[in-house]
């Protein structure tokens, strides 16, 4: 079931015949974004995933004799430690893999929190419309003005910064894009055919919701959910470098921008390694989400 | 459009209590704000004495009321870590990121706009895809570290501009730059397309078949209706520029209202947090309002809603 009908004259000759799953293929092998980014994502998952088993050396073991190691391409390198060591002597390599589950934890763990509720309220309130969707409108009136990143910074600080703390606060300060998007789509599906198909044979309201509207939802909501998550993992690594997020030994990308700060002038590795890993993480997931939303998007339109 | 603008003020009232409220729970819930003035190492019954001395003892709802009911008189209360009005504070540190946020917002917009223009010129030629590129690579990079990078490239290799502090002019260059490309991205899409757009529609084929030079075209045809989301993306973009001030002052030690934010969070300064945050959300809600009417004013059909 595709929410959007096309003309044949708007698709180009040779794909007419396709289906829209062979379409969709056919479009990401073309795709250089979306394979760019939909490898580096599943490299860092696995990284992830995996650090226990991969990283060389333990995170946490701190070797003062070899302090301020430079890495392996520098003067003083050596292929021991790959990208070098910290100011406590442990293993940077080791450090920047394991900070990969922050990120990527946090990351998706805020973005799937902020997209249950984003996701629930634009339902409701596309589907309902009247009072329930002015009251959404206001809500998200209201969410908008604050300043999210001050408010995560003054929260996770207050409760006390845990990993879960900086899911739950992050999380639920970034729904409303999700509500956006969810709110536009369900008031506009609401209105076709099927759906009225569906309530004539007799389906109820939560029968459509989830049954008829929600699927057609989901490629719309995996877009928000990259480009979410690439906000979110900005945002836990900048709480972590200010000190309010993520606490130390654990090792966080952000954290580790910070603690490296103190020795940047002479050993700039260890701000320039960590910062790389953020960018790169951040573009792919970004990539990945516009790649998606591209190969989605149905034929003859941008 | 008395009436549209009336309208708007009256829903910006409504949503700036909202705000002030949500605020004030959720910093006054998030911690027992007795245990922490007192400090980590501080005895029961010296955290009891607070609560009784600051009036934490009493009832949300009342401190709630009370705090608004000062706000309106612009007083929004004694900060615990400084022990002065936190008002002054703001007064204080204000000039400083006002600097900051209108030079990087100066910055944005004029990067923003002229990519965006010479982009929408030529689509998929290789000035278009040099500012894709540069629009991705914008949003993906975390503002603090692009700061740490620059302080590290141009305050050692090339000392150009000061690195740290917020005594001349050139001490903003960098900060401003660092915090103003964060927002380049939004402002370069919009224009792009929107300047794709205006320049395929009827009416600039006809102002190209009356013998209009490009210039005339771009300047005084295209580039008036391309730009009116911009206006409010760039309101916008300066009610984000002070909340993101606190990771830039931060980086480049500028003594603003961001570090004031830092600090007061770290001293667990709550009179001080909420001031900030409330009237950082007063200054978003002002400039979307403004924006709105803005465009109304411009374009009629808006009015009516």
């Amino acid at each position: 079931m595709t929410a959007a009908s096309t003309s044949p004259q708007q698709m180009a000759g040779d794909i007419i015949d396709l289906t829209p799953r062979e379409r969709m293929i056919k479009k990401a092998k073309s795709h250089r974004g979306l394979q760019f980014g939909g490898a580096v994502v599943l490299t860092m998952t696995l990284v992830a995933l995996l650090a226990p088993v991969i990283a060389p050396y333990s995170p946490f073991e701190q070797d003062l004799a070899k302090r301020l190691i430079s890495p392996v391409w520098a003067e003083g390198g050596s292929w021991e430690h790959i990208f070098g060591t910290d100011q406590l002597g442990r293993d940077y390599l080791s450090r920047l893999i394991y900070g990969a589950r922050v990120s990527m934890g946090v990351g998706f763990g805020a973005a799937l929190l902020g997209c249950v509720l984003g996701v629930t309220i634009g339902l409701v309130a596309g589907y309902l419309g009247g009072r329930a969707d002015r009251a959404a409108s206001f809500l998200l009136t209201c969410q908008l003005a604050l300043p999210s990143l001050l408010l995560a910074m003054a929260l996770v600080f207050f409760v006390g910064a845990s990993i879960t703390t900086l899911i739950v606060v992050l999380g639920c300060l970034h729904w409303s894009y999700y509500m956006v998007v969810t709110r536009t789509m369900t008031r506009q599906i609401r209105e076709l055919e099927y759906v009225f198909a569906a309530r004539s044979i007799g389906s109820t309201d939560r029968q459509i919701l989830f049954y008829e509207i929600l699927p057609n939802l989901s490629n719309q909501i995996i877009v928000v959910f990259s480009l979410e998550m690439a906000v979110v993992i900005i945002h836990e690594a900048a709480l972590s470098f200010l000190g309010v997020g993520v606490q130390p030994p654990t090792a966080s990308w952000g954290l580790m921008i910070a603690e490296g700060k103190e020795a940047m002038y002479f050993k700039p590795y260890l701000v320039a390694i960590p910062g790389a890993a953020l960018f790169l993480l951040v573009l792919a997931v970004n990539l990945l989400g516009d790649g998606i939303r591209d190969i989605t998007a149905p034929e003859g339109r941008n | 459009m008395f009436k549209f603008i009336l309208r708007k003020l009256g829903m910006g009232l409504l949503v700036a209590i909202t705000v002030s409220l949500a605020t004030f729970l959720m910093l006054n819930l998030a911690a027992d704000p007795a245990s922490m003035v007192a400090g980590e190492d501080a005895s029961p019954e010296a955290i009891e004495e607070l609560r009784v001395q600051y009036g934490f003892d009493r009832p949300l709802a009342v401190r709630y009321v009370e705090w608004i009911g000062n706000v309106f008189t612009g007083n929004f209360g004694e900060s615990y870590y400084w022990k002065r009005p936190v008002f002054d504070l703001f007064l204080e540190r204000a000039p400083v990121t006002l600097t900051l946020a209108f030079s990087a917002l100066t910055i944005t917009t004029v990067v923003g706009l002229l990519l965006g223009v010479l982009a929408a010129l030529n689509p998929n030629g290789w000035l278009d895809r040099f500012a894709l590129s540069l629009g991705t690579a914008a949003q993906a990079v975390p503002n603090f570290w692009l700061g740490l990078m620059m302080i590290i490239l141009l305050g050692v290799m090339f000392p150009i501009f000061p690195v740290s502090g917020d005594t001349s002019w050139k001490h903003f260059v960098l900060p401003s730059f660092v915090l103003g490309m964060s927002a380049v991205p939004q402002v370069l899409r919009l224009t792009r397309a929107g300047m794709i757009d205006v320049l395929g529609s009827d009416y600039i084929r006809t102002a190209r078949a009356k013998g209009f030079g490009p210039g005339r075209i771009l300047f005084q045809h295209a580039m008036r209706n391309a730009l009116l989301p911009v206006v409010s993306v760039i309101a916008i973009q300066l009610g984000y520029k002070l909340g993101g001030s606190v990771v830039t002052e931060s980086v480049f030690a500028l003594n603003g209202l961001g570090r004031l934010a830092y600090e007061s969070i770290l001293g667990a300064d709550i009179p001080t947090v909420q001031m900030l945050v409330f009237i950082f959300a007063l200054i978003f809600i002002f400039l979307t309002v403004a924006g709105d009417v803005f465009n109304a004013w411009l374009d009629p059909r808006l009015r009516l809603e």
